[in-house]
C-alpha cells in the first residue's frame, strides 16, 4: 500500500517535472486537447438547458384544443363538458381571441403589432387543459387528443408531448453533432497527445536510459509518461472548464434576457457535477491513450 | 563479486574483448586501464549489463549477467553504483534532485531521498551546488554530483569509468580518496581510467586491456595518500 503509494506520487512528480520542463512543447498539445474539450463542453451545456426546458414542459401536462372560428355555442357547450367531464382533466380553462392575442403580444412583444395590422384577430378561441400529474402518460395524453380533436367544431388538438417530442429530437441530433464534432477533434487531441509524449520521449532516451541504469523499473519509466499524458489531459479539461465557465457568466452578465427572445425561457445553469467530472474524466483518458499509443505498438522502442 | 570465464564480446567484426578471465574479490579495490579504444567501457557496460558477452560466462554479484531476466535487472542495478564517463546526469533537475531520484527509486520517501542526497553531495564536497541544474555546472563537478548519485543506494559494487578524466589534479586525488573511503566500508570498486599518475597514487591491482586481452598487474606501488 506504501509502495504504491510511493510509486504513485513518483510516476506524479515525474510527470509534472517533465510538463513543466517542455512547457514549450507540451502547450501547444494542451490548447488543442483544450479546444476540443471547449467544443464538447458548449455542445453539453447547450443541450442540457435545452433539456431542462422541455423537461419542465413535460411535467406541466398541457394539452391545448383549438376550436374552429365559426364553433357554434351548442358545439362548445359539447366540447365544454367532454373536457371538464374526463376523469384525466384536473382543470380547464377557455382562452377567447381576445385573451390569446393578448397573450400573444406580450410573449412576442418584438414582432411589434404584427395582429393590429390585421382588420381581424386571426387567433382561434381555444381550451387549455391540464392533466392531472397520476394520469400524464404519452398513451392517455395521445387517447385523449385524438377524441378531442374528433368533436365537431374542433381545429385540432395538440398536448405539449408532441412538441416536446419533436424539440427532444432536435436537441438529441444536436448532441449527436456534439459528440461527434467533439469525439474528432478529440482524437486529433488524442493524436496530438501520442506525438507530443513520442517526441519528448525520443529526445529524452538517453535520460530514460540513464533512469534504468540507475536501476528504475519499467512500472516508473512508463508510468511516468502514462501519468504525463493523463496529467495534460486533466489540466486541458481544467482549462477548458475555466473557458467555459468564463463564456458562460460573460453571456449571463452581458446578454439582456429581454433580447433573447423564445431563449429568454432558458433556465441558464452551468454543466451539472457529473458533467464537469465527465469532461475532466474525457480530457484525462484522452491524454493516458494518447500517451500509451505513443509507447504502444509502433511507438517509442529502445533496445 | 565479478568472475569472467572466457568472456569475448564482439561488434560486428570489431572483437572488442577477447577471451578475458578475471576475478574480484568482494571488497576489493582494481584499476582497469589501457589504451583509448581498449575496451574499458566495454567491459564495465558488461557488468552492468547493459551489454551481453557474446560467449563465455560473467558473474556478477552472484547472478550470472546472460541468464538475468529483463524484470530482475533494475533490482540488480539498485546493488551496483555507476559513475560515467560523462556523468549522465539528468537534465531537468538539480544535483540534488538527481541524486534524490536514486532513492525515490528505492522507495525512499521524498524528504528521506533529499536528506540522503545532501549527505553525499557533502561527502563528495558538492552541497554548495545542490540546487544547480546540470547545465550550470562544470564537467568536473557534474561528475562529482554523479559519483554521490552513484552511492545513493549504499551500493556492493562501484563501477567507474574515467572519474576524474575532467578534473584537475588535486580534485582527482580529492576524489580517489573518496572511492578508498568507500571501498573501505566495504565496497568493491572498479575504476577504469588511462591515468597512470592515479594507478601509481594508490598503488592497486590494476587490469590492463591490450589489443582486446585483459592482463592482471599486482600492486604496482605500496604507498598510499594519507
Ligand atoms: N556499440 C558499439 N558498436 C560497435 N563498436 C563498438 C561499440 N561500442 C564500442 N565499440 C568498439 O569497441 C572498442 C572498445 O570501445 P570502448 O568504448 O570499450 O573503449 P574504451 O577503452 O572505453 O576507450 P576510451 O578510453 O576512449 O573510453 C572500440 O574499438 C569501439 O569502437
Ligand atoms: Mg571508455
Amino acid at each position: 500500500m506504501k509502495a504504491l503509494f510511493g510509486y504513485a506520487s513518483l510516476c506524479i512528480e515525474e510527470a509534472g517535472r517533465g510538463i513543466w520542463f517542455h512547457r514549450r512543447v507540451v502547450a501547444p498539445a494542451l490548447i488543442v486537447m483544450m479546444a476540443s474539450l471547449v467544443v464538447l463542453g458548449a455542445f453539453m451545456l447547450a443541450s442540457d438547458n435545452l433539456n431542462a426546458v422541455l423537461s419542465g414542459w413535460r411535467e406541466r401536462g398541457q394539452l391545448q384544443v383549438f376550436l374552429v372560428p365559426e364553433v357554434t355555442p351548442a358545439q362548445q357547450a359539447a366540447i365544454d363538458s367532454a373536457i371538464g367531464g374526463h376523469s384525466a382533466v384536473e382543470e380547464y380553462r377557455f382562452i377567447d381571441p381576445e385573451e390569446a392575442a393578448a397573450l400573444f403580444r406580450s410573449d412576442f412583444s418584438e414582432l411589434g403589432d404584427v395582429l393590429a395590422l390585421l382588420e381581424e384577430n386571426p387567433l382561434p378561441g381555444s381550451y387549455a387543459v391540464t392533466i392531472a400529474a397520476p394520469m400524464r402518460s404519452e398513451r392517455v395524453l395521445q387517447q385523449l387528443t385524438d377524441d378531442l380533436a374528433a368533436l365537431p367544431g374542433v381545429e385540432g388538438a395538440q398536448y405539449d408531448l408532441e412538441i416536446i417530442g419533436r424539440l427532444e429530437l432536435g436537441v438529441r441530433a444536436l448532441r449527436l453533432v456534439g459528440v461527434l464534432l467533439g469525439g474528432t477533434v478529440l482524437l486529433a487531441a488524442m493524436i496530438t497527445t501520442a506525438n507530443v509524449i513520442r517526441v519528448m520521449v525520443f529526445a529524452r532516451r538517453r535520460e530514460i536510459e540513464t533512469m534504468r541504469l540507475v536501476g528504475a523499473s519499467e512500472a516508473v519509466v512508463v508510468g511516468r509518461f502514462l501519468v504525463e499524458g493523463g496529467l495534460q489531459g486533466l489540466l486541458a479539461g481544467l482549462l477548458a472548464l475555466a473557458v467555459l465557465l468564463t463564456a458562460y457568466s460573460f453571456g449571463l452578465a452581458y446578454l439582456d434576457p429581454d433580447s433573447l427572445g423564445f431563449l429568454s425561457i432558458l433556465p441558464l445553469r452551468f454543466l451539472s457535477p457529473l458533467m464537469i467530472g465527465g469532461l475532466l474524466a474525457g480530457g484525462t483518458i484522452t491524454g493516458l491513450l494518447g500517451s500509451w499509443f505513443a509507447f504502444g505498438p509502433g511507438g517509442v522502442r529502445f533496445d | 563479486m565479478i568472475r569472467a570465464f572466457h568472456v569475448t564480446k564482439r561488434y560486428g567484426s570489431i572483437t572488442a574483448l577477447r577471451d578475458v578471465n578475471v576475478q574480484i574479490r568482494p571488497g576489493e579495490f582494481v584499476f582497469l586501464t589501457g589504451a583509448s579504444g581498449a575496451g574499458k567501457t566495454t567491459f564495465l557496460r558488461m557488468l552492468y549489463r547493459a551489454e551481453l558477452p557474446t560467449s563465455g560466462q560473467l558473474i556478477v554479484d552472484g547472478r550470472n549477467i546472460a541468464s538475468l531476466r529483463s524484470r530482475e535487472v533494475p533490482g540488480f542495478r539498485r546493488r551496483i553504483g555507476l559513475v560515467f564517463q560523462d556523468a549522465r546526469l539528468i537534465d531537468d533537475r538539480s544535483s540534488l534532485e538527481n541524486i534524490a531520484f536514486v532513492g525515490r527509486v528505492l522507495g525512499l520517501a521524498r524528504g528521506e531521498s533529499r536528506r540522503r542526497g545532501m549527505e553525499l553531495l557533502k561527502l563528495t564536497g558538492m552541497d554548495h551546488r545542490a540546487e544547480l541544474f546540470p547545465a550550470q555546472l562544470s564537467a568536473g563537478e557534474k561528475q562529482r554530483v554523479g559519483l554521490a548519485r552513484a552511492l545513493m543506494s549504499a551500493p556492493v559494487l562501484l563501477l567507474a569509468d574515467e572519474p576524474t578524466g575532467n578534473l584537475d589534479p588535486d580534485t582527482a586525488i580529492e576524489m580517489l580518496r573518496i572511492f578508498r573511503a568507500i571501498n573501505r566500508r566495504g565496497t568493491t570498486v572498479v575504476l577504469a581510467t588511462h591515468d597512470p599518475d592515479m594507478i601509481a597514487a594508490l598503488g592497486r591491482r590494476t587490469l590492463v586491456i591490450e589489443g582486446g586481452r585483459l592482463r592482471s598487474l599486482e600492486r604496482t606501488v605500496e604507498s598510499e595518500p594519507a
